[in-house]
């Protein structure tokens, strides 16, 4: 009797490690359904500059006027002065929702952001691949429908989960004022003077109005997390 | 029950338990590696606060999001009373002064006027100040050119006008601006617990309730 219980408790933890051990792997082998593009309508792998100074914006069923956007008076990129990427660093707290960046252990910025409330910002680690001086927004049905032209200062960012075609970056916000909390359909909105700052901050070194990361101008990296308070 | 069926019993509890257990320590493992990355490998350096003028004046500013404006809040204490002057202004200045001055008072000691992060409207037309008390927390709305509203009011008294509007809830906070004319108050029940976000539409000085809540 007491051999049958052994060998009967031997075979329950086989059993039982087994199917620890399946379900984990199931877990990290198994891709997780791709991450769905933040601006629906909008949602593009090749984003494209643009700037409408003669377009109206709807946000919240309000009409929105958004800033002029003139790319001949644009700060002029300085050539030969590509930093090294790996230096810089740009961590987004949803928790608290404030955003720090940093250069050589140095806090360049601290700031508060307003992450995503109608669709979550994505977590994890992040490269900057494009970065637009301004391009348009769109996306939500109904009530929550939005259109936004001349969305200053974008820098898409992506990873292995999160493709370039989702769309997600951060930007300057010109509808709304309420930083420290979630505002956005999945981007990272700033205010707009901070995002300038951080535009021309962050690599890729801008070359123009349209600048892509290269092997020779890596984009930054960016680390998002904790939760939301949604 | 017969033997044979407690061990398939047995042996699908184990399998159930087995699954649940590994998704869990997979996922709860990936929120503690996340939650880990960034927060220990930089130190963040503080910043030296400046040092006042005078211990009696206090200067406070709050550039717009858009960096056009300035909300300029001065305050000079004498004594149990507190003299207040906020005006806004242009960035940069231009040669001729640029100051709006937009409300100005002196108030008991025991009242503070402040300026709250997100003051400006996104247009830059308004400006929202904070007092805070002993009675509690309130909320006025100015026009940042210093014009009066439809009613000839100088500012919107936002917790009056929310009482008044609304008396089955408590007006807490008012966190900022949702669009040009839209401002986000939340809110407490009658029995504390926590209450649904409004929109005080300027426009009809109106509360708007919301089915989600802006925390």
């Amino acid at each position: 009797m007491n051999k049958k219980s052994s060998s009967g408790k031997k075979r329950f933890l086989v059993i039982f490690i087994s199917a620890f051990s399946i379900a984990a792997l199931v877990q990290i082998i198994v891709p997780k359904s791709p991450v769905s593009c933040g601006n629906s309508r909008s949602c593009s792998s090749h984003p494209e500059l643009s700037v409408q100074n003669k377009a109206v914006g709807i946000f919240n069923k309000q009409t929105i006027i958004p800033p002029l956007i003139s790319l001949q008076d644009e700060q002029q990129p300085v050539l030969g002065t590509s930093d090294p990427a790996g230096k810089k660093h740009i961590f987004v707290d949803l928790s608290q929702q404030k955003l720090y960046a940093y250069e050589d252990n140095i806090l360049f910025m601290e700031t508060s952001i307003s992450s995503g409330k109608w669709f979550p910002t994505p977590t994890g680690e992040f490269d900057i691949w494009v970065k637009l001086r301004a391009t348009r927004m769109s996306g939500g049905v109904g009530d929550d429908y939005y259109d936004l032209p001349n969305v200053p200062y974008v820098l898409f960012f992506y990873n292995k989960d999160v493709s370039q075609a989702t769309g997600f970056s951060l930007h300057g916000a010109y509808w709304h004022n309420n930083f420290g909390h979630p505002m956005s359909h999945g981007c990272v909105n700033m205010r707009i003077t901070d995002a300038e700052k951080l535009y021309h901050w962050a690599n890729p070194v801008t070359t123009g109005p349209t600048t892509y990361a290269s092997k020779e101008n890596t984009g930054t990296k960016v680390t998002i997390y904790g939760e939301a308070p949604i | 029950m017969s033997l044979l069926k407690h061990i398939h019993f047995m042996t699908i509890t184990v399998i159930s338990i087995g699954i649940v257990s590994g998704f869990l320590f997979v996922n709860y493992g990936n929120k503690v590696r996340n939650t880990f990355l960034a927060s220990a490998t930089y130190t963040p350096t503080t910043p030296t606060p400046t040092i006042l003028p005078s211990a009696k004046e206090e200067v406070i500013s709050s550039d717009s999001p858009d960096g056009k404006k300035k909300l300029t809040l001065k305050k000079i204490r004498e004594g149990s009373l507190t003299a207040y002057s906020v005006f806004t202004s242009d960035i940069p200045e231009v040669a001729s002064p640029s100051e709006v001055l937009i409300y100005e008072a002196t108030i008991d000691s025991s009242q503070r006027l402040s300026i709250p992060y997100n003051t400006w409207s996104p247009d830059d037309a308004y400006v929202f100040l904070q007092e805070d008390s002993q009675a509690g927390r309130d909320y006025y709305v100015f026009s940042s050119t210093g014009g009066s509203f439809a009613n000839g009011e100088q500012y919107l008294h936002i917790r009056d006008l929310f009482t008044k509007g609304r008396p089955e809830f408590t007006l807490t906070e008012v966190t900022g601006w949702a669009a040009p004319y839209l401002l986000i108050v939340n809110t407490i029940t009658t029995d504390g617990t926590e209450g649904p976000s409004f929109w005080f539409d300027l426009s009809s000085q109106s509360f708007i309730q919301l089915s989600t809540r802006f925390n």
